[in-house]
């Protein structure tokens, strides 16, 4: 008994495959798409986290907009990072 | 003399222990299979004397904004800017306190100024801890609010971003 919908934007060829695949074997969209996000979840949790290193980070639409004017209008370094660059010791108190 | 380099399959690291048994698990098991079989990722040793007394482990990736449609109707980049991930930096601990970690830091700002002038890019972002997060805010990180947590994320990790422009900046 499905009880909820979802809606999202996927790529054109996605969307074409996913077409072809209902055509050929005769299943509902929906059927596809929740074993689909079934095999996918399921993978996640059985993997360790150590074991992937994402690639891709999503922001919010409002983070992804201050990330992009901090590359605009960037502050100065801190007197830590300009020694860091420059060569010179720094400590590293506080990493742990 | 201590030297920095990509890790070793021959590389002995069971003797390395940060405290942090997360990243020591990380370095032991998983660091050599990342970068040797599944290639997601290398990881850098500083050694010294035969011994290695911290690592660091960077990736490419981007990042990107939810609902890009939206995004580019607000002017943003409709497209992920790329970025050098430091997705695990760790010290042992007898080598704890001599700048080791910071050491290793410099050389993932270097990776990363390089891959920007032969790849692009556009910053670091690393995965701290939250008891470290004071540390790197001292190197101009700050962080990122994500939309959601992303796979691949060391666990309740934060994580923080240096645009390259400031280091550049921190050059001159």
């Amino acid at each position: 008994m499905k009880d909820t919908q979802i809606s999202a934007f996927i790529s054109r060829d996605t969307k074409a495959e996913l077409e072809r695949l209902v055509r050929q074997k005769g299943l509902k969209k929906g059927f596809v798409v929740e074993q689909a996000l079934q095999v996918h979840l399921q993978a996640l949790r059985e993997l360790p986290d150590d074991v992937i290193i994402s690639p891709t980070i999503v922001l919010s639409k409002k983070a992804f907009a201050r990330l992009i004017k901090r590359l605009k209008h960037p502050e100065p370094p801190t007197p830590e990072l300009r020694k860091l660059m420059k060569g010179e010791p720094v400590s590293d108190d506080g990493l742990r | 003399m201590a030297s920095v380099r990509p890790l070793r399959e021959g590389d002995d690291r069971g003797g390395f222990r940060s405290g942090d048994p997360d990243l020591d698990r990380y370095f032991h098991k998983y660091a050599g299979q990342n970068q040797f079989r599944r290639h997601v990722g290398v990881t850098y040793v500083l050694e010294e004397e035969g011994a290695i007394l911290g690592f660091a482990t960077v990736a490419p990736g981007s990042l990107s904004a939810e609902a890009m449609r939206a995004a580019a109707k607000r002017k943003l980049p409709g497209y992920p800017v790329p970025i050098l991930r430091l997705a695990r930096l760790a010290v042992d601990e007898r080598a704890g306190g001599q700048g080791i970690g910071t050491q290793l830091l410099r050389y993932v700002f270097t990776l990363a100024l390089k891959m920007s002038e032969e790849l692009g890019g556009v910053g670091v972002v690393v995965d701290a801890k939250p008891a470290a997060v004071d540390f790197y805010r001292k190197f101009n990180f700050l962080p990122l609010d994500e939309a959601a947590e992303p796979p691949g994320s060391a666990r309740g990790t934060v994580s923080l971003f240096a645009p390259l422009v400031i280091l550049r900046r921190a050059l001159e």
